[in-house]
């Protein structure tokens, strides 16, 4: 690790103490990450990156001002503290500026720090390319991706006796196969870098590029649709992204209903689903500190069907009375005893879809999003996978997809293609998915 | 400076790199955010520190660091040539740069005011009466704004005898007015495009006027009539064309993509390089430059971070591509034997990538004025500002909103509508561009924040035009119950 817990701890103590009287937030993030990039069947750039950030937030009423430096001498340190000081003093009172934290317990979450994977080296990177690379050549195929670990340290600490500190590595690797006219994707996410599984990765992505090669034409329009864990988790992530109460209540939301009022308590989606996230999940342990140094605990979202919790600010919760809900740092959705293989045989005519691609808002009111299909579109006839389709445009919403679910295989941790977030989902049949339009890409 | 450079390069050099640079940046920047007459966010930062690139055995290897010392550059230095050492066991073609003078210079942004030298006070109050005038319009339930300046100073030396210091100044200012009421929701923003200048593009703007039509606009927008699919004509604002441009054009001419770098996760591009010369792009009117000299722009700067000197290329001519962007790495792959200076890091940090230059829309030759365009238009829809977008990872299929969205009809501005996008095919829309309006008209906007790379990069380029006109685009309705 770049700096030790005391050494940190030791330093946000020093320039709290050096304040007296005042009111401060301050933290510190240190980062080293490796990565390694290919494509073409070789490597293409490679780095170690080694990076840190010092945060002073000064506090004056209901006036704050911020500033961050990168460089831990005195000098710095205090002119990071004068800058935040002098914004404090400038800015207009903020009405809705809550004061700082008290000490917090967070909850107690699974190992985030992994030594094997803070010591991953770039020859150990290039090892596991080489053989992803050595397949592809003997497959006449190409292969592209991005292989990656990280090890950060986070700290914060202020006036009112608030700190956490966090340990925590990240592996991520991805690989895109590219045959004679098709293409497949595979990714995943760790903390221990032993659990990435670079060849079981790309064997899916190589199935997927040579079962996809020489797509078929299939017109656009509605169909029952298999979302691969992949794709629905991008769904989701898109769909609890839109989950803040304040959205809602001011009447700017799907989530709106009208004179200030919101659907938390209607049910809004199929009674199958169910969505939570838990930082102590063993399957995607995750940060259990959120905004402002509160805990994340475990929040059920969408409980069979029907909405449980909308995101609050600590402002919005006690305007309305209710305790605050931080923003998720995982996504756990509950699935059937199924697999995908199952979902496919049940199909009778349908579409399966690995991997989505360029989401956007289109229109907040109904949560309409748009976005592509990518690396692997296959037509289900009869309960079997028959052949590759193109590409195509989707213009769906997330609510419409959960409202129309018809069956979901057993939840397994996948990181979204579009968002980049993981989440521990099932795949999903989906009836009445809207592709609004043919993408000739490969 | 030169002396920590010097150290880095004889380092990377004695450690065996036979090509090596280093870029020492600095990073300033002024963030204020308020809402409804409420400053929630006054953030001033700074991030300062410096990354090695050096070639050993033909392959690349990068370090970066935050620790501005002798022993950490020196650390770094040889880190970036095990690095490269680990990554050239699995070389394909070695690296080879096309040559490039080597320059002493010094290059900063044409600013007038710094920013940073202008009181926080100022800027809080433009803020304060910027919301205050949108909240005045009955309808209004939300203002949002924030002012952006960032200051960048970079330091770059190579071992083949560069040394250029360059000093930028970006200013971003973004108005939004939220309207809501009947079971909707509408937005608006003022229209000013971030650009690479100073205070001075603060002090340009009427901001009040500007406040007060927005405002109003945006109740305009959410009393207005849902868009209907089909077929129109669309006239297509320099607010709206930017984003249009650097999605299908500017990220579709990338020679990084074309060659398949970019595959797991931007994506490549139907630009492949036996099209180069020959793909018609578009109608005969299209013509598109790419440009690291237009001043003002978000991409302008005096040399690449490959410490190639700016310059403007074609890379569409009269409808046929003629040029892709390219870097000192990647223009052998298309036999040229020089860069057009796209290489760009969003931080010293991060690994230089070909990036967008500023890309832009030339003018109609002949004269033709908005109204003009309009008077000529039967059944069409007039695009202002940017909305949903959206963009295959081949280029292909793309689907755009607009901020505001008004009916054309018989030669005339009429309705707004909302929650409208159009979808089409690259070289389809472009081959239906029929007019561009004259020089007069011409506008640089830009994109702020464009993701690329892995691990992501953000970067920054201007795209101008004029408004120009597509015939019979598809268009899609985006509204509904849930």
């Amino acid at each position: 690790m770049i700096l030790e817990e005391k050494e940190i701890k030791s330093l946000l103590e020093g320039i709290i103490a050096e304040n007296p009287g005042k009111e401060m937030n301050v933290g510190l993030s240190a980062n080293e990450t490796g990565s390694t990039r290919f494509a073409n069947n070789a490597i293409t750039t490679n780095g170690v990156y080694s990076r840190l950030n010092l945060y002073v937030e000064v506090t004056k009423g209901k006036k704050r001002g911020i500033a961050a430096v990168n460089e831990l001498n005195k000098e710095k340190i205090r002119e990071a503290v004068s800058r935040a000081d002098a914004l404090a003093d400038v800015a207009p009172e903020n009405s809705e500026l809550m004061p700082s934290l008290g000490p917090q317990t967070y909850p107690k979450v699974p190992a985030l720090y992994f030594p094997g994977t803070a010591e991953f080296s770039p020859g150990q990177r290039a090892d596991a390319i080489i053989s992803v690379i050595e397949k592809a050549k003997e497959q006449n195929m190409t292969a592209a991706g991005f292989f990656e670990t990280s090890s950060s340290s986070g700290a914060g600490l202020n006036s009112k006796g608030l700190y956490y500190f966090l340990n925590s590595t990240r592996s991520y690797y991805s690989n895109t196969l590219k045959s004679e006219g098709g293409s497949g994707w595979a990714s995943a996410e760790a903390e221990d870098v032993s659990k990435i599984a670079a060849k079981e990765l790309s064997d899916r992505a190589m199935k997927k590029a040579l079962d996809s090669r020489s797509p078929k034409s299939l017109a656009p329009g509605k169909y029952t649709v298999i979302l691969e864990p992949a794709a629905a988790a991008d769904m989701v992530w898109f769909l609890l992204y839109n989950f803040t109460a304040r959205e809602a209540d001011e009447g700017r939301s799907f989530l709106s209903l009208d004179e200030g009022k919101n659907r938390l308590g209607e049910k809004l989606v199929s009674p199958k689903i169910t969505i939570y996230s838990d930082p102590a999940s063993p399957e995607n342990p995750a940060f259990p500190i959120g905004e402002d140094g509160l805990p994340v605990n475990k929040t059920v979202w969408i409980e069979k069907g029907a909405v449980k919790n909308l995101i609050y600010t600590r402002f919005w919760a006690e305007k309305k009375g209710r305790g605050p809900v931080p923003f998720p740092s995982n996504i756990i959705m509950e699935g059937e005893n199924q697999t995908l293989e199952n979902l496919i045989k049940s199909t009778k005519k349908g579409v399966l879809v690995s991997r989505l691609w360029y989401i956007r808002d289109l229109n907040p009111m109904i949560l309409l999003l748009t976005g592509l299909t990518r690396d692997g579109v296959f037509w289900i006839e009869n309960g079997k996978v028959s052949h590759p389709v193109n590409n195509f445009r989707f213009n769906e919403s997330p609510v419409n997809v959960l409202r129309n679910v018809e069956m979901m295989s057993r939840p397994g941790r996948v990181v979204g293609g579009e968002t980049g977030q993981s989440a521990v989902i099932p795949a999903l049949k989906v009836k009445g998915f809207n592709f609004s339009s043919v993408s000739d890409a490969v | 400076m030169k002396e920590l450079a010097e150290l880095a390069l004889d380092t990377a050099k004695f450690k065996g790199a036979s090509y090596a640079d280093i870029r020492l940046c600095r990073n300033r920047n002024q963030y204020i955010f308020g809402r409804d007459k409420r400053i929630e966010t006054t953030a001033d930062t700074e991030d300062a520190g410096f990354g090695i690139r050096a070639i050993v055995n033909g392959a690349w290897g990068f370090a970066s660091s935050f620790r501005l010392e002798k022993e950490e550059i020196q650390r770094i230095a040889a880190l970036a040539v095990e690095v490269a050492k680990a990554s050239s066991r699995l070389l394909k073609q070695p690296v080879e740069l096309v040559p490039e003078p080597a320059y002493q210079d010094h290059w900063q942004s044409p600013i007038q005011k710094n920013p940073f030298k202008i009181p926080m006070e100022k800027k809080i109050d433009l803020i304060l009466r910027i919301n205050e005038e949108m909240l005045k319009v009955d309808g209004i339930k939300v203002a949002t704004a924030f002012l952006n300046f960032n200051e960048i100073a970079k330091y770059f030396a190579s071992t083949e005898g560069s040394f250029i210091e360059q000093d930028l100044m970006f200013t971003y200012p973004n108005f939004t007015a939220v309207a809501v009421g009947a079971g909707d929701s509408q937005t608006r923003s003022i229209q000013v495009p971030p650009e690479q200048k100073g205070y001075e593009l603060i002090e340009s703007v009427d901001w009040i006027e500007k406040a007060r039509k927005t405002a109003e606009e945006a109740v305009q927008k959410l009393k207005s009539k849902e868009g209907t699919a089909g077929k129109k004509d669309l006239i297509l604002m320099p607010s709206h064309l930017c984003l249009t441009m650097h999605e299908s054009i500017g990220h579709a001419t990338e020679l990084d993509r074309a060659l398949g770098w970019e595959a797991d996760y931007a994506g490549t591009t139907f630009v492949t390089p036996d099209k180069l010369g020959t793909l018609k792009y578009g109608s005969p009117l299209l013509n598109i430059v790419g440009d690291k000299l237009l001043p003002g722009a978000l991409a302008t700067a005096g040399y690449d971070d490959d410490g190639v000197k700016a310059r403007r290329f074609f890379i569409i001519k009269d409808g046929i591509f003629v040029g892709y962007q390219t870097t000192r790495e990647l223009a052998r792959f298309v036999k040229e034997k020089e860069s057009k200076g796209c290489a760009y890091a969003d931080s010293w940090s991060s690994f230089p990538l070909q990036r967008m230059p500023n890309i832009w829309l030339k003018p109609g030759d002949k004269p033709l004025t908005l109204d003009q365009l309009i008077s000529d238009t039967k059944d069409g829809l007039l695009f202002d500002g940017t909305g949903s977008f959206s963009i295959d990872q081949q280029r292909y299929n793309f689907q755009f909103g607009g901020d505001a969205v008004w009916e054309i009809k018989d030669g005339k501005v009429g309705e707004m509508v909302k929650n409208v996008a159009y979808q089409s095919k690259t070289t389809d829309f472009w081959g239906s561009l029929d007019a561009v309006c004259s020089q007069e008209y011409w506008e640089n906007w830009g994109v702020f924040g464009c993701g690329k790379g892995e691990p992501g990069q953000s970067a920054r380029m201007g795209h101008g035009s004029a408004p120009a006109r597509f015939r019979r685009v598809n268009i899609i309705s985006g509204g509904g119950k849930l």
